[in-house]
């Protein structure tokens, strides 16, 4: 062994000679199978074909060899050989010259693993599975939201294996006796023996070659336990229901099985948003797990009603929708009576008239006896008395008018539209229920409410009861959509047509002002470009405006109005459209560009920048478009077509990326998050803990005290018992934070501690603001009037000890349960919630950062960026805090400190003086501008920086400092000859020199902050197009540790890498933001730990993952597949099979959730076993 | 017999003072007359129609049972006598919420909802000592329009110049055109 | 007070920690049955030389998670409906998830849960002794 090390040093686990080959591996025929053709042809696999090939040219080489023929034929006959070998294992291996046209490619080896298609990807990583069903997939309100409908026929067809028990003999001889055709039957019986009987007519005898016929009664009735029947689907069975694309784990969830006629899946609409999926012919797939601890998982952990709400945010996502919502809508109008047996059938629909409704007093009693819809409500909520559920929630709704009383106070519940929800112990009091309280991502929604105080049940079974109620009701009351719905009044067309006429004339002022040049600038932008900001601006305005006018003049029973009001579908623009005006097209975010010299179609002279050359569509889908109006309408129809083409493709490889890299990060049981090979990503999930899916504050906070504290103090009358003055709450908050259960020992973090304490905190203050001055006032006469005063404010702010200790527990109960728990693949949820929400993401690419002038990156592009840790970004922009930043003039000597300015900016002159006695270039500096601009420059400070311009190689006895303000430069060229044009390119060279400014920087621009109440006040800050974050941190009169920038690869390379994954974390969270799109940090943090826990930015790539300790296998899966074998095969690497792609691949349980532990039985006494004979005497 | 919460005398000053929004449920701005209470009352004026400037006497009250014991909240209809036999116009609802206007001294409000007709009623905190959050309220209207007639003699006394020179006018006008007749039914 | 009202059903963990019962002869079956639990019997796992039983006190939480919750329901599930004794008394209950839901709502699994920490140390942990949250029917969401 002495020559092993040098192996070792060249990273190789043999021999390099043992790497040439010797000898091919021939696979079986199983591997390579000939495919007979009609009759005697037969196909034979491209392997086959090779391998022939490989003979051939070996057979005439050895004969060339034997024959000792001519050295060219044969070393031709050489490279041949070697040519086939290699294009055996790799057919595109590089080198050898492509095939000519005719003749066909055989794959080789690699390309049976590479790809899509390939082994990896397409078999080893993905496996196709029996016992599956696809169909077309419809509504059914009437099902529960845990159910799914499965037709008849696919029930024939699926099975389930069920050993028979003494539980369910009964059930299974019946399916035994049916056989296969008839519904509740079985399509095969395994008896314990290890005989199969398998059957249509009857059941055969399948064993061997033996098969025997016998009778379906027989077997029914020989039927033993132990025997295993694979019966038909019956109701009840678990099944996975999934829809493409899968991009989150809300995709596949698990339901219940439903047989029912007829051929679609169905499932209850509240379910359509977490699958994404309506019913315009969308097809869905269903499984049907085959073991009981498959079954038993899949309900546990997939279940519908334990995925309600999505671990991206922690809002919910199956909720009401569409027609649901619509006729709740209408349901809760406060002008919606109904007679005593009109409110019993609907009480009666919510649960097929199976359920026991208490029927409340009604709202009006005399004149005649009436309830109102609000009180069906409440019956929904809570149907009777023996159910304990205590709803309280307040939510605004769209059509909440924000306008104040007339004392100042918000409208709240008397708001005059009925705009605010307000649910008091399950009893609905004010509002008229829409999108905000029933439907999906509202984290203060009804059933986010029902789902975290009372458990998922409790707003499942709300949901069901609202889906058909709501499936009823409207089916009686009807909703429709007609021609007269969209029609405007004259009164409305009139108003419009003004409104459109106004704003044309606006544009032709600005269009004339523009042509006679007197249109004011807007900063940072020419002239064109502030014509097209202020037209773009007029024309949104039109339409804003023609959008309200309808709005007022639509009748409240306009169903479109109804529609966008409730939420269930569509906006305000959509109806404006339709009734009013279509407004302004755009093409790329700008008004409809110039496919014409000069113009956007031949229809328009040329240069007319009007509104309707440009894209405005004056008319409204009722009137129709004109046919140019109607040209633009496609242009930007098919903007949008062709960016959700692109995005998909874009989205799809990037959320596949970020699984690849995150999928084995887990939980592990002392609660650090850890890859396959137990490397620390982070010590504590999302430096907290918590379960993002639990999520129920704003902002990811755990709690929303706000609620919690108003619903304590709902539930828990005050009755007699006497209020709490504020020393007391103090004094009772302390001691009940200083148990166990809230000390670091007892698992509970100081932030929740804090935050807790300084809502109480705050409480406490605003409690003794009121408090106080009815104290004061107790030693004077009028003691009986501040009794009453402090009364009516120990009524409004106070609680009892009770509802004050109730807070405190559930708080902290709730918060304990809401931690992460171990074995959660917090890495797949992390990448899928940051991978799912880019396929959202609009065609909306850039945004304007503060300035209008400057653009950021944004949507789908910007995240790949990120994501990517792209070296060179396409919008560099630092964002420079000032030091002083209540001052213009400062900003703009800071300004004038970092743009870059030449020396022919600030250049009076630059002369070449040729004499005959000298030859220079003489400066002359614009001092007059330099002072306008706020330059600190004079002929010193540029003599500086031609000195420190390597390039023109200047010396410093080459210049001369005349006075401040001129220079001579002296060339260092002596031949005279040459001296003419030397000095012409010296002052060439000199208009270009920096003398001020950092090199990177394109731009500066400052940017001014409103103060939201007063418009005066203004906070500056400098925004610094271009890299160099060092050079602008270290410029005077920035403050440089507030400066930030969004070049992540720039920060870790000034500031470091925990600075890198702050900008990571802030970047992506400021993308998302502006799209309208929350996801919880913890999952950008995750992400960015990823990222950065190597010591440098590692990006979501094939190159960055494959720095991050991930097996062969798994990098074999992703890409590159033939490289990384490969590789791995000369350095000789190991697999250890411990992460996600590798489990899968080897078909091992992965050791992630349920794999994570092991299962015992427990033998507390193990039996003794007596060997032999009994004693014949024993004590 | 059972006593009622509050009793007492509106007027109807205006229908709908943020606008008219539903069809067969009107808002009206009342004042009291005896304890300057100050309300905001939705009406089902589909089945009891209501007029700016009448005049009505409103009742609270936490049961309708005439003995005064206590709503069991279980809806029992029968032929009972109840106190809503003297009224025309009976709400059941909630109390959902007591707050203390602005300012110190200023006044206090209840909000009250009957299966989502609101109720918001404004006056001195010392009227509101008696209420509870979350107790059952019955609501009882009449018109005092009859009641008024009690006061014709007295009032054409009192008013008999005021009368001669509107003699073709109904009660009802002289009673809206007559500023005095606040005063007059005070007395 | 109406926080934890929604479940009707008295979860009862003050009861007494229930005794495993011991069905002579069944354990060998119902062992061999969980062929995906290598290690799972108590003889093979002494043979693994770097996993060792960390010494009181443990570290891990007491509650149950989720998806231990699952694996035993599971596999009890799997027991049960292969004729495994039932450790309560059924109501009338037929499908074996559950039976086994019963089971552990009364604490009546006889298994240990053996948490694997990431450097290979274990602790085991009765089924009895982790505190299970949430009502259980509801889960499932049958009726």
């Amino acid at each position: 062994m002495p020559r092993l090390p040098d192996c070792e040093l060249l990273y190789l686990s043999v021999r390099p000679e043992n790497l040439i080959l010797t000898n091919i591996s021939v696979p079986p025929i199983a591997i390579r199978p000939s495919v007979i053709m009609d009759g005697s042809q037969s196909n034979e696999n491209d392997l086959t074909e090779r391998l022939k090939q490989i003979i051939q040219v070996n057979a005439t080489l050895r004969q060339d060899l034997s024959e000792g023929s001519a050295a060219a034929k044969f070393l031709e006959n050489w490279d041949a050989l070697q040519a086939h070998v290699a294009l055996y294992i790799n057919s595109d291996v590089r080198g050898i010259p492509p095939p000519k046209p005719g003749e066909k490619q055989y794959s080789g080896f690699i390309q049976r693993l590479k790809g899509k298609q390939g082994r990896f990807r397409g078999n080893l990583s993905g496996k196709r599975v029996e016992y599956t069903g696809r169909t077309v997939i419809s509504p059914d309100p009437n099902l529960k939201i845990t159910e799914v409908a499965i037709p008849i026929r696919m029930a024939r067809i699926l099975t389930y294996p069920e050993r028979v028990s003494h539980h369910n003999i009964e059930k299974l001889r019946q399916c035994v006796s049916n056989g296969p055709d008839k519904y509740p039957g079985a399509r095969m019986l395994r008896r314990a023996d290890g005989s199969t009987w398998q059957g249509l007519i009857c059941f055969y005898y399948l064993c061997g070659h033996v098969s025997i016929r016998v009778s379906r009664k027989r077997l029914a009735d020989e039927l033993k336990y132990g025997d295993i029947v694979e019966r038909h689907l019956e109701d009840g069975d678990i099944v996975l229901f999934n829809r493409q694309p899968s991009l989150h784990r809300m995709s596949i969830m698990c339901h219940r099985a439903r047989v029912m006629p007829w051929r679609t899946l169905r499932f209850n609409e509240s379910v359509c948003n977490p699958y994404n999926a309506d019913f315009d012919g969308d097809e869905m797939n269903m499984h049907v797990p085959q073991t009981e601890e498959a079954r038993t998982e899949a309900i546990l952990l997939m279940g519908v009603q334990n995925n309600l709400c999505t671990p991206k945010n922690g809002e919910i996502l199956v909720a009401s929708t569409q027609d649901f919502l619509t006729s709740s809508f209408l349901i809760t109008r406060k002008d919606t009576f109904y007679d005593r047996a009109a409110f019993s059938l609907m009480c009666s629909y919510m649960g097929d008239a199976m359920e026991h409704n208490d029927l409340p007093t009604p709202a009006v009693i005399k004149p005649v006896e009436l309830w109102t819809g609000k009180q069906l409500f409440s019956v929904l909520v809570r149907p009777n008395a023996n159910v304990r559920v205590f709803l309280n929630l307040t939510v605004r709704e769209k059509n909440y008018s924000n306008k104040l009383q007339e004392n100042e106070r918000e409208f709240e519940t008397m708001c005059p539209a009925d705009g605010f929800v307000c649910f008091r112990n399950s009893e609905l009091i004010s509002g008229q229920l829409g999108k905000g309280t029933l439907g999906n991502g509202n984290k203060d929604g009804l059933y986010s409410i029902l789902l975290r105080d009372y458990k998922a049940h409790a707003a499942a079974a709300c949901m069901n009861r609202l889906a058909k109620l709501s499936a009823r009701w409207i089916g009686n009351h009807g909703f429709s959509i007609g021609i007269d719905d969209v029609q405007p009044s004259d009164k409305l067309r009139d108003e419009k047509d003004q409104k459109i006429n106004e704003g044309a004339k606006d544009c032709d002022d600005k269009i004339k002002s523009y042509k006679e040049g007197n249109l004011p600038p807007e900063p940072g932008c020419d002239a064109a470009q502030s014509l097209e900001a202020v037209i773009t601006g007029i024309l949104n305005k039109i339409r804003e405006e023609t959008g309200k006018l309808c709005m007022k003049a639509l009748p409240w029973r306009n169903s479109p109005l109804i529609m966008s009001q409730c939420g269930s579908k569509g906006s305000l623009i959509n109806i404006s459209q339709m009734v009013a005006c279509v407004g302004q097209q755009s093409v790329g975010g700008r008004r409809a560009p110039n496919g014409f010299i000069d113009r956007s179609l031949p229809h328009f002279p040329r240069k007319d920048k009007t509104p309707a050359a440009k894209g405005f569509v004056s008319h409204s889908f009722y009137d129709g478009l004109s046919a140019t109006e109607f040209f633009f309408h496609t242009m930007g129809g098919r903007e949008g077509l062709v960016d959700t083409a692109v995005k998909t493709a874009d989205t799809g490889y990037m959320s596949r990326r970020l699984i690849k890299a995150l999928e084995d990060l887990f939980v592990h049981y002392d609660n650090t998050v850890r890859n396959a090979s137990a490397c620390i990503i982070q010590f504590c999930y999302g430096d907290d803990g918590m379960d993002p899916a639990h999520m129920e504050g704003k902002n990811g906070a755990p709690l929303n005290f706000e609620r919690l504290f108003l619903k304590a103090k709902a539930t828990c009358p005050a009755g007699g018992t006497e209020k709490l003055s504020p020393e007391k709450v103090s004094e009772l908050v302390e001691s009940r934070l200083s148990k166990k259960d809230m000390t670091p020992e007892g698992g509970c973090s100081a932030a929740f501690k804090n935050s807790l304490k300084s809502f109480l905190d705050n409480y406490v203050k605003a409690f003794k603001r009121t408090w106080d001055p009815c104290e004061s006032t107790e030693g004077h006469a009028k003691m009986e009037n501040s009794a009453t005063t402090k009364n009516i404010v120990l009524q409004l702010s106070g609680a009892t000890a009770r509802q004050l200790e109730v807070f405190l527990d559930t708080c902290i109960s709730r918060y304990h349960s809401k931690k992460i728990e171990a074995g959660t693949a917090i890495g797949a949820i992390g990448a899928q919630s940051i991978g799912e929400p880019g396929t959202q993401m609009t065609l909306k690419t850039f945004h304007f950062a503060g300035v209008a002038s400057m653009n950021v990156t944004l949507g789908v592009p910007r995240i790949k960026e990120i994501i990517n840790g792209a070296k060179k970004i396409s919008t560099p922009i630092i964002t420079a805090i000032l030091e002083c930043d209540n001052n213009v003039n400062f900003a703009r000597i800071v300004r004038g400190r970092i743009e870059k300015i030449s020396l022919g900016q600030v250049a009076k002159s630059i002369k070449t003086v040729m004499t005959s006695r000298v030859a220079s270039v003489v400066i002359t500096l614009d001092m007059e501008r330099i002072q306008d601009a706020l330059l600190s420059i004079d002929a010193n400070v540029v003599r500086d920086s031609i000195l420190q311009t390597p390039r023109i190689k200047l010396k410093k006895e080459h210049i001369r400092v005349l006075d401040f303000k001129k220079l001579e430069i002296l060339p260092y060229e002596s031949n005279r000859s040459k001296l003419y044009h030397h000095l012409q390119f010296l002052a060439k060279m000199l208009q270009n020199i920096l003398v001020k400014g950092i090199k990177t920087v394109e731009r500066a621009v400052i940017s001014s902050e409103k103060d939201k109440k007063t418009d005066i006040s203004k906070k500056y800050k400098l925004l610094v197009e271009g890299t160099g974050l060092l050079g602008v941190m270290g410029t005077e009169g920035v403050d440089g540790r507030n400066t930030k920038t969004n070049h992540i690869i720039e920060v870790q390379q000034t500031l470091g890498i925990e600075a890198a994954r702050t900008c990571i974390i802030d970047e992506i969270e400021y993308t998302m933001k502006s799209h309208g799109m929350s996801i919880d940090t913890r999952h950008m943090m995750l992400l960015a730990d990823v990222m950065t826990s190597r010591g440098e930015v590692l990006g979501i790539t094939r190159f960055g993952i494959q720095k991050m300790d991930k097996s062969v296998l798994m990098l074999a899966s992703f890409e590159k597949t033939a490289d990384h074998l490969f590789n791995a095969s000369v350095n000789g690497r190991e697999d250890k099979i411990e992460g996600v792609s590798e489990c899968i691949i080897m078909g091992i349980p992965m050791q992630i959730g349920t794999g994570m532990i092991k299962v015992r039985q427990r033998v507390d006494v193990p039996p003794m076993l007596s060997y032999g004979p009994k004693p014949i005497l024993s004590s | 017999m059972a006593e009622f919460l509050f009793e007492d005398i509106f007027k109807i000053d205006r229908l709908n003072p943020d606008g008219k929004k539903f069809d067969k449920v009107t808002r009206i701005e009342a004042k009291s007359e005896k304890f300057d209470m100050f309300m905001h009352l939705d009406v089902g004026t589909d089945v009891y129609p209501m007029n700016e400037g009448e005049k009505f006497s409103m009742a609270l009250s936490s049961t309708l049972n005439e003995d005064g014991t206590p709503d069991t909240g279980y809806y029992t209809p029968g032929n009972r006598k109840t106190l809503a036999d003297n009224y025309e116009y009976v709400m059941q609802g909630k109390l959902y919420r007591i707050a203390e206007g602005s300012g110190h001294h200023g006044k206090a409000e209840i909000d009250a909802s009957f299966g989502g007709l609101l109720m918001m009623l404004k006056g001195d905190p010392s009227y509101f000592k008696k209420y509870e959050l979350d107790q059952r309220l019955f609501l009882l209207i009449r018109k005092v329009d009859l009641k008024v007639a009690h006061f014709t003699k007295f009032f054409f006394s009192l008013c008999g110049k005021a009368l001669s020179e509107h003699e073709d006018c109904t009660l009802l006008t002289i009673i809206k055109m007559s500023p005095a007749f606040v005063e007059v039914s005070i007395l | 007070m109406a926080d934890d009202d929604y479940t009707e059903m008295d979860m009862g963990y003050e009861d007494e920690p229930p005794e495993p019962e011991i069905e002579e002869g069944a354990e060998e079956d119902v062992d061999n049955n969980n062929n995906d639990d290598t290690g799972g019997e108590p003889i093979e796992a002494e043979d693994k030389a770097d996993e060792e039983p960390v010494e009181h006190p443990r570290k891990t939480s007491k509650y149950m998670t989720k998806y231990e919750r699952a694996r035993i329901l599971g596999t009890r599930a799997l027991q049960i409906s292969m004729n495994a004794p039932v450790m309560v008394e059924l109501e009338g209950e037929t499908d074996p998830l559950e039976i086994a839901m019963k089971e552990l709502r009364e604490r009546k699994i006889p298994f240990t849960i053996r948490r694997y920490l990431p450097d290979g140390s274990y602790e085991d942990w009765g089924v009895d002794e982790l505190i299970v949250e949430d009502s259980w029917k509801r889960q499932v969401g049958g009726d």
